[in-house]
C-alpha cells in the first residue's frame, strides 16, 4: 500500500522525506499554501457560479439571481469574492515572507520570478473580478482601466481586446469574462504548477 | 540508494548549510497542512457567513456619480488623482514589478539587508496608498 502510494503521482510530486526544521510554522507560515487553497476554492465557486452567470447586459441581472433566488447562490458568490481577497492577501504576504528569508537567492531566481508574475496577475484577476459584477461601480473601474490603456500609443486596440466595449454603467463584456475565467485563471493555474515543481526541484522548503 | 559523501554533486555553501538537517516523513507535515486548511477554511467561512457581500449599484438605477476603485487598484487611484495617468497608471507600476523581478541580482549586489529595506520601503508605500485611497480618498 505504502510502495503504491510512493509510485502514485501524488507520492512524485512531494518527497517522501523532509527536512525536520521545514516542520516550524514560521518556516513558511503556510502561506503558499492558504495562497493555492484559496485558487482552488475560487475555481470550484467559479464554476459553480459559471452555470448561471451571463457576461455583458445580463451580468447585473444573473448575479441578482444568484444572490437572491438561488438556493445558497449568495453564499457560494460571497466565498467566491472572500476567497478572492484573501488570496491577493496571502499572495503578497508568502512574497514578503520569501523576501524575510530570502529565499530568492540562487538556484530559486526564476521561482521568485514566477512568484512576482504570479502576484501580479492575481490582482489583475481580483480587478477584472470586480469588472464582472456588471453594476455602475464595475462600469466607473472599467472607464478608468480603459482610459490608461488608451492613455499608451496604440493603446485603443489593446484596450478593446482586454475590455471590449463596457459602458460606463456596466463594466461586464464578454472579453473581460474570457479573460477572468479562462486566460487569467488559467495562466495563473499552470504558473502555480510551474511553481510547485521549482520548489520541489530545489529541494523543497528550507527552514529559516 | 544514497549516494556515498564523496560522489554526491557540489551544491552552492548556502543549500548546504541547511541541506544537512534530520529528515523527518513526509506525514508529519501533511498533519500540520490538514490543521492549516482546516482553520484557514474557518475563517473563509465564517468571514462568508458574517460579512455580506453587496451587489453594485444596479445599471438601470439612475446613475451616480461613482470613482470608486477596487481596493487592490486603490494605491494606483490615488496616484492617478495626483499624476498624470502615464506615470501613475504605468511607470510607477512597471517600474515597481521590476525592481521586485531583479531582486535576487540586486540582492547580491547591495548585501540582503538593503534587499530587505527596498523591499520593505516598496511595500510599505504601495500598502500605505492603498489604506490612504481606502480611508481617506
Amino acid at each position: 500500500m505504502g510502495k503504491q502510494g510512493d509510485n502514485s503521482f501524488t507520492g512524485h510530486i512531494r518527497p517522501r522525506q523532509i527536512r525536520a526544521g521545514a516542520l516550524r510554522l514560521r518556516a513558511t507560515f503556510c502561506l503558499g499554501g492558504f495562497s493555492f487553497l484559496a485558487f482552488i476554492v475560487l475555481t470550484i465557486t467559479g464554476v459553480l457560479l459559471l452555470f448561471y452567470y451571463q457576461p455583458g447586459d445580463r451580468a447585473f441581472a444573473s448575479l441578482s439571481e444568484i444572490n437572491s433566488v438561488l438556493p445558497y447562490g449568495g453564499f457560494v458568490r460571497s466565498l467566491h469574492f472572500w476567497a478572492g481577497q484573501m488570496m491577493v492577501i496571502s499572495v503578497f504576504l508568502h512574497m514578503v515572507r520569501v523576501v524575510w528569508s530570502r529565499a530568492y537567492r540562487p538556484l530559486r531566481e526564476l521561482n521568485w520570478i514566477t512568484g512576482v508574475v504570479l502576484f501580479g496577475l492575481t490582482v489583475i484577476l481580483d480587478y477584472s473580478g470586480y469588472l464582472l459584477r456588471g453594476g455602475q461601480e464595475s462600469g466607473a473601474a472599467a472607464t478608468v482601466g480603459q482610459a490608461l490603456f488608451t492613455s499608451l500609443p496604440g493603446g485603443q486596440a489593446l484596450a478593446t481586446v482586454f475590455f471590449g466595449q463596457p459602458s460606463p454603467l456596466n463594466g461586464s463584456t464578454l472579453n473581460m469574462f474570457v479573460w477572468h475565467v479562462f486566460i487569467l485563471a488559467g495562466a495563473v493555474g499552470f504558473l502555480q504548477m510551474f511553481h510547485f515543481w521549482r520548489i520541489r526541484r530545489g529541494g523543497g522548503v528550507r527552514p529559516l | 540508494m544514497d549516494l556515498k559523501e564523496s560522489d554526491r554533486p557540489q551544491v552552492p555553501a548556502e543549500v548546504e548549510q541547511s541541506g544537512r538537517q534530520e529528515k523527518v516523513p513526509l506525514i508529519e507535515l501533511q498533519v500540520r497542512e490538514y490543521i492549516g486548511i482546516f482553520l484557514w477554511l474557518g475563517l473563509l467561512f465564517a468571514l462568508t457567513a458574517s460579512v455580506k457581500v453587496p451587489l453594485d449599484s444596479s445599471p438601470k438605477a439612475e446613475a451616480v456619480s461613482i470613482s470608486k476603485a477596487p481596493w487592490v487598484f486603490g494605491a494606483i487611484q490615488w496616484l492617478l488623482q495626483q499624476w498624470p495617468a502615464w506615470l501613475s497608471g504605468w511607470v510607477l507600476p512597471l517600474l515597481s514589478m521590476a525592481v521586485l523581478l531583479i531582486l535576487p541580482w540586486w540582492g547580491r549586489k547591495v548585501g540582503k539587508t538593503w534587499a530587505w529595506i527596498i523591499f520593505l520601503i516598496l511595500s510599505l508605500v504601495w500598502v500605505g496608498l492603498t489604506f490612504l485611497y481606502m480611508f481617506m480618498g
